[in-house]
């Protein structure tokens, strides 16, 4: 790869990134028959690209089977990638070898989503997080010393060190599940929808000693969601993900406020507004169709299906990501401008499309 | 949160426990309180451990526990019993043959004057020792080579898999009995043949188990952490199916000491004078209509057993099934 290509990467910045993603694809076979033969294909990732800055949090969202989860997994090779390239911290990800590899995860941690599945239950909580220690060559009696004092650091008590998993809640469970990941003191922390399985007033307490870490740790966050207030509260820069790609990145605020990709922008019109006033006046785009199957996805955009405002060529021309304003990547052939609203291009367009209002229910314009 | 009430927290649901634990464990509930102060989701917190919520659980299962029991006592008086006894299991009293039970001998004796009580309690301990060997050996391999099908899936499994498959439609009968004819049989003998033919049973469920744990997130942390296969399989999975392995173990104890009857009376068993209960009901066959004691004492100790271990089976499996967790 050619340095211009590496600059071009959505959501390079000025600073040498940590993680540099190529063209990253992820292929789960379908087999069937008796022979097990392949006859096809879930396109879980399909080609994504991008890069995360040092001590940068990158919000990734988007619809349940999406491929965030597989993406994050693929990342840290819990999942072999079937194509692509991830470089971290400027190395090989992907070709590293198994016993480089063991190394790497050092410095590439993972929290995951489930509280409850994620740690094992015939364990107590001091061997969970002393275990990365351990398997990295600290001696037993070390490790437990770092594991009390990481249990300190995500607000339990080192006395309960001695205890099994199932004795915690769901929470107390998840900083457990946090403070494993801590243990080998990584760089990257891929974050699997750490906070969807807590009660909100739990997932803002697991949120603010999330933001806390990595401000002592100075660690860069790689943080799955579909949650979108919960991406916006912790991200720096967020990226959109549909049907395995990213089809929008952009700095934090810019994606809120001015998406450009009509996906992005019935998804935040999905989200209620809390003044009572607001909602009720306001007009909003309900997507018409399911997600398309992943084993199958649409030709040319992919979007194309669902779009309120596709045009023929959606169909056919896949739309590149393409930074449509500074530090702002969308994959669109119609990207919407920064004071552009959806249901206005709609209406432009002269299109029949199906507007919700609180008022009227489902209205068609 | 997708998980319904666990219901081994819900302390108030069962009086009966509420008592039990009241006067057993008043330290940790103290404790219990002080760990859910700081983050209150609903849930009360139980802090007893695997091992003792097993044990609340399986000292409620009344016949398992009286099973458990009795088991006890019969191995027990297996070993001592013979040691009371003047006669040993060889000895001849030609002075009393095919005798009814009397004070000397309160079993009775058999046809050449052994005594029956002493042969039966050693025929006990043979048949047990048998079946213990039978289950631990069984439960080995079949965890060995259950868990390494599961945990490495792909060709691994697909290997192992066909040879447990190929185990299975042995006709176990058949080759016990070729087997035992061409060879006799020592105690070991026989429990080592039984073992590699119970085998893929066990295979099977460990199989299973790995399959089901393999893809969980804790094994995915442990793999994202470093771990290396034979770590995650030993330290991680395994001690999460000891639950399924143990309460099948128990049930071949009861298999075995009925297959090792079967072969004894068959003939093809452990090679006679040594007796094990099938033995017994064997030498014991042509006085079925004479004196039907001789068989009827040996077969008894044969359904005593076997009963017992299926219903320490019963409630092992009910306290140590998670999903029947009402403790």
């Amino acid at each position: 790869m050619t340095a211009t290509e590496r600059d071009t990467l959505p959501g390079a910045t000025g600073a040498p990134p940590v993680l540099e993603v190529t063209d990253l694809v992820k292929y789960y076979p379908i087999r069937a028959g008796i022979m097990r033969k392949q006859v096809g294909s879930v396109h879980a990732v399909d080609g994504v690209s991008f890069a995360l800055g040092a001590t940068e949090t990158l919000g990734i969202v988007g619809e349940s089977g999406c491929g965030k989860t597989t993406l994050g997994r693929t990342l840290l090779r819990l999942v072999e990638p079937t194509s692509g390239q991830v470089l971290f911290n400027g190395e090989d990800v992907v070709g590293a070898s198994s016993s480089r590899m063991r190394e790497l995860r050092q410095d590439m941690q993972m929290v995951f989503q489930d509280p409850f599945a994620s740690l094992n239950p015939r364990m107590p909580v001091q061997d969970i997080i002393s275990e990365p220690l351990q398997i990295h060559g600290t001696d037993k009696k070390e490790a437990r010393i770092k594991a009390r004092a990481l249990l300190d650091a995500v607000g339990l008590s080192p006395e309960h060190g001695n205890r099994y998993p199932h004795e915690f809640s769901g929470g107390q469970r998840q900083r457990i599940g946090i403070a494993r990941s801590l243990a080998v003191n990584p760089e990257l922390v891929v974050l699997d929808e750490p906070v969807s399985a807590l009660d909100v007033s739990v997932q803002a307490q697991v949120l603010n000693l999330l933001e806390d870490l990595q401000e002592e740790f100075q660690l860069s966050y790689l943080f799955i969601a579909h949650d979108l207030s919960v991406v916006r509260h912790i991200s720096d820069r967020v990226a959109v993900m549909y049907l395995g790609q990213i089809v929008e990145l952009a700095d934090r605020d810019e994606l809120y406020e001015a998406p450009a990709h009509p996906y992005t922008h019935s998804l935040l019109s999905a989200v209620p507004v809390a003044d009572p006033e607001m909602e009720r006046s306001r007009e909003r785009i309900i997507l018409e169709g399911d997600l398309p199957s992943p084993a199958n996805p649409p030709t040319g955009c992919r979007f194309h299906t669902r779009c309120p405002i596709a045009q023929d060529n959606c169909v056919t021309d896949v739309p590149p990501l393409a930074e449509v304003r500074p530090g702002h990547w969308a994959s669109c052939h119609y990207a919407l401008g920064p004071d552009e609203t959806l249901v206005q291009r709609v209406k432009d367009l002269g299109r029949e499309v199906h507007i919700a209002n609180s008022d009227t229910g489902v209205t068609t314009a | 949160m997708s998980e319904q009430p666990r219901p081994e927290e819900a302390h108030t649901g069962d009086p009966g426990l509420v008592t039990a634990e009241a006067d057993a464990e008043p330290t940790t509930r103290a404790l219990s309180d002080d760990v859910i102060v700081d983050e209150r989701e609903g849930m009360t917190i139980s802090t007893r451990s695997f091992g003792r919520q097993t044990w609340d659980r399986f000292r409620r299962h009344r016949l398992a526990m009286f099973a458990a029991a009795l088991l006890v006592l019969l191995a027990i008086s297996f070993w001592v019993a013979p040691m009371l006894s003047s006669y040993g299991f060889r000895d001849i009293d030609v002075a009393a043959m095919r005798e009814g039970p009397s004070f000397r001998h309160p079993f009775g004796t058999d046809q050449i004057g052994r005594d029956l009580l002493v042969r039966t309690f050693h025929g006990g301990r043979f048949s047990l020792r048998i079946a213990l060997v039978v289950a631990l050996l069984t439960t080995f391999i079949g965890t060995v080579i259950g868990s390494l099908a599961g945990y490495f899936g792909g060709i691994v499994d697909t290997l192992l898999s066909q040879l447990i498959n190929l185990f299975l439609i042995v006709p176990a009968l058949v080759v016990l009995l070729v087997v035992g004819v061409r060879y006799g049989a020592s105690p070991n003998g026989i429990a080592v043949i039984l073992a590699l033919l119970l085998w893929p049973a066990i295979a099977r469920v460990v199989r299973g188990l790995f399959l089901q744990f393999r893809d969980q997130e804790f094994v995915l942390a442990a793999r994202a952490a470093g771990a290396r296969p034979p770590r995650i399989i030993v330290r991680h999975i395994l001690p999460n199916t000891f639950g399924p392995i143990i309460v099948n173990a128990t049930l071949l104890i009861g298999t075995a000491i009925i297959l090792e009857s079967t072969l004894s009376f068959l003939g093809v068993g452990v090679t006679p004078p040594t007796p094990t209960l099938g033995n017994l009901v064997n030498e014991a066959k042509g006085a079925i209509d004479s004196r039907p004691s001789t068989i009827l004492i040996p077969g008894g100790f044969v359904v005593l057993i076997a009963l017992c271990v299926n219903f320490l089976g019963d409630g092992l499996r009910d306290a140590l099934d998670p999903t029947t967790r009402k403790g």
